[in-house]
């Protein structure tokens, strides 16, 4: 009986012990939207640091892709349930809109990242009205894939093209052989996300998507409706289907399309999948190389200092150089770091998977935007400027023209 | 001094308002819910259409200016066209061919249950999964549609990527699913139809014809105006197969009936007085309808 007492005790003691230690650790809530794979690593990396930590730990919580994670943090920052951090697409908005500008202030103070360590695109990316209001961490480019076989057979060299003209060249030879050939259902070019890549022909081209200050669209200008000129000829040229895009993925991988535009995120299931001699390139330019960026960002939301601190804490770890490299290889996402490219994981990942070298060395191309807060409407409207093209309802000029307008109404409705 | 009268009054009275206070405290579990989640949203959506609001930044009333803008944009145009495009094709389509199928399934025939089954299946089957499936077919590349077109040496059609052609796709695809849903219903007013007044008629020398004419359709007709009613304001709420079939309002905005433009408005842009605005013409417009048919059409109906 009174060894019972004694070891019921020492137990209790014991508890109290274990959960005043859990007690001293800050527990910070935090949503993420990036599910499967990537999804997966970001989990383990949470679980790697609440393990590690002896002060914080991170409840991360998976909240849906990213339009519903973007609904989810719009709603809750009217009912002000919000989390105290966050990996959300188009996360600017939701904190620099606000005055939000927490990263900022942690970024510059004396626990700050090395920040000439970043691309500096890549901050630009993180901005709202000119000051950074989030952390780059899982980024996407687009990249060219394309069918080594397709090109032989053609009697093509199986290499990418280097510019416009280039590729068109290549593609036009592609749709002789497939006539003559009688191949089924044959596609030389088509692209997925058209809106991202039609971004990208802009920048190539030399042409601007928005001014300064992100008070009007500069897609009506001459550069800019070139490349527009250019989306439609590739069309008219029949080296490209018409209103397809999202189908470009599926048909490259059954082999019936030579190139496909899609994102650096699309490399694992791609390069999986494909039964054929698969290879990525730079995307061609033609005035300039240019690369868009894409993908969500890590930020704070307010809460007590406390907090604060142990979400910036968890934030920082996220983005040493050690797990900005395993995130990388393990994912596919670009790495945000210069100098991660020279470390053993990455040059590790580029030889056993070439496919990611091409993605992760046109960084240095990739030009970005800002965050505004009509950037949503303005992916929308190049939507439905390609539709308008691609289906002849409007020339490239009046399409541009009518962007232009549209979005300087929603701009002026704003202020 | 009370008289009995007056008491047994009182005890009337009361039992009556007990059995009245039971009455409403059974109906209260349903009626808080529908209150507060139909009743509430309902008349924030009419508050609501008189505000600028992001969910963001703050609420700024600006009057019927939601009202006036939509009125002033071409979007709402194209919305309504395409809205009453579904409704005046998708509706005769599913009204005659499921009621041919009642008529058919009515029949004395073997499997009759199978085939019951077959035609109710698509209808419990969920419309995501369904859109899915279809848009296989539709495939402009190597869907099933276009095989057999080729088969057939038919030109290919783009289908869902087809200005012209992507709503009809859509309808198509619906009119599939929801054909069982009313073939049942129909199914269930032919059976409540005398068979002594199909005897009396074959004695008296009616044709088939005449038979389908003078008896199935009066008899029948408190069953359509049922489907007919309830298939216009179902049509003017079709969304789902829009949204996975055809993102984004389709092809030059082919397929972007009315709720998926509130649902742009709202979701996409975070403009939520406009999306109310839209809402509350899209109730007043469902409406109206509505009294239109009961105004025309419900005298002719005919109740036993």
């Amino acid at each position: 009986m009174k060894r019972m007492l004694v070891l019921s005790l020492v137990l209790a003691l014991l508890l109290a012990g274990v959960s005043t230690a859990m007690a001293e650790k800050v527990t910070i809530s935090f949503w993420y939207a990036i599910g499967g794979n990537a999804g997966r690593v970001f989990q383990e990396m949470v679980e790697e640091f609440n393990a590690a930590s002896d002060s914080v730990f991170v409840d991360a919580v998976y909240t849906g892709n990213y339009g519903e994670t973007a609904q989810k943090v719009t709603a809750s920052l009217a009912a002000n349930t919000l989390p105290d951090g966050g990996l959300i697409p188009a996360a600017p908005l939701f904190t620099g809109r606000v005055g939000n500008y927490l990263i900022d202030e942690y970024l510059r103070g004396p626990k700050g990242l090395d920040m000439d360590d970043f691309y500096d695109e890549f901050w630009n990316y993180n901005r709202y009205d000119g000051r950074i209001a989030s952390l780059p961490f899982n980024n996407s480019t687009p990249v060219l894939f394309y069918n080594k076989d397709i090109l032989t057979q053609a009697g093509l060299e199986p290499k990418a093209p280097e510019t416009w003209d280039e590729m068109v060249e290549m593609a036009t030879q592609l749709k002789e052989w497939a006539a003559a050939q009688r191949v089924r259902n044959f596609t030389p070019i088509n692209m997925r996300s058209q809106d991202w890549m039609l971004k990208a022909f802009i920048l190539q081209n030399g042409g601007e998507l928005m001014n300064e200050d992100y008070t009007a669209s500069l897609i009506n200008e001459s550069a800019a409706v070139e490349a527009i000129e250019f989306w439609v000829s590739l069309i008219d040229q029949g080296l490209m289907p018409a209103g397809v895009h999202d189908r470009a993925r599926d048909q490259f991988i059954a082999g019936n399309q030579a190139f496909l535009f899609d994102s650096t995120a699309g490399i694992g299931t791609i390069a999986g999948t494909v039964e054929f001699d698969m290879a990525t390139a730079m995307l061609p330019g033609n005035k300039q190389r240019a690369v868009t960026l894409g993908g969500a960002a890590l930020t704070m939301f307010p809460s007590t200092q406390e907090k604060q601190d142990a979400t910036w804490e968890f934030l920082s770890w996220l983005l040493t150089p050690e797990n900005v490299a395993s995130w990388s290889a393990k994912t596919g996402y670009v790495p945000v770091r210069k100098s991660v490219l020279e470390s053993d994981e990455i040059q590790t990942l580029f030889a056993e998977q070439p496919y990611y070298k091409a993605a992760f060395e046109q960084l240095e191309y990739v030009v970005s935007i800002e965050h505004f807060w009509e950037l949503g409407a303005l992916d929308d409207y190049l939507g439905q400027l390609i539709n308008n093209v691609e289906y002849k309802s409007l020339t490239p000029q009046e399409a541009a023209d009518k962007l232009v307008k549209d979005l300087a109404d929603d701009i002026a409705r704003n202020e | 001094m009370q008289s009995i009268e007056t008491v047994t009054t009182q005890g009337r009275r009361r039992a009556a308002l007990r059995r009245t206070i039971i009455g409403y405290s059974f109906l209260t579990p349903a009626s808080t819910v529908m209150i507060l989640f139909i009743f509430v949203p309902v008349f924030m959506a009419f508050y609501l259409s008189m505000f600028e609001w992001d969910l963001i930044s703050p609420m700024r009333f600006v009057g019927w200016q939601n009202y006036a803008r939509i009125f002033g944009s071409s979007d709402f145009y194209i919305a309504v066209r395409n809205t009453l495009y579904f409704v005046l094709v998708q509706l005769p389509l599913d009204f005659g061919i499921s009621l041919g199928v009642a008529m058919l399934l009515n029949q004395k025939i073997r499997g009759l249950s199978f085939y019951r089954t077959v035609f109710f299946t698509p209808v419990i089957t969920s419309t995501v999964a369904v859109s899915a499936v279809w848009m296989w077919l539709y495939d402009p590349f190597d869907g099933l549609f276009n095989y057999l077109l080729e088969l057939v040496n038919l030109s290919p059609i783009g289908w869902l990527n087809d200005p012209k052609w992507a709503m009809f796709s859509v309808i198509l695809m619906t009119v599939w699913k929801g054909l069982g849903y009313n073939v049942v219903i129909f199914l269930a007013g032919l059976q409540n139809i005398d068979s002594s007044l199909y005897e009396a008629a074959s004695i008296d020398g009616a044709n088939s014809w005449q038979q389908f004419r003078r008896i199935t359709l009066p008899q029948l007709s408190p069953t359509m105006y049922f489907v007919l009613i309830m298939g216009v304001i179902n049509s003017f709420k079709v969304f789902t197969q829009i949204d996975v079939m055809t993102p984004g309002g389709g092809p030059l905005k082919s397929t972007m009936v009315i709720v998926y433009l509130i649902y742009m408005r709202a979701f996409n842009s975070f403009r939520f007085g406009e999306a109310s605005a839209l809402s509350v013409l899209l109730f007043l417009f469902v409406l109206s309808l509505t009294l239109l048919q009961r105004f025309f059409l419900e005298k002719r109906v005919h109740y036993n």
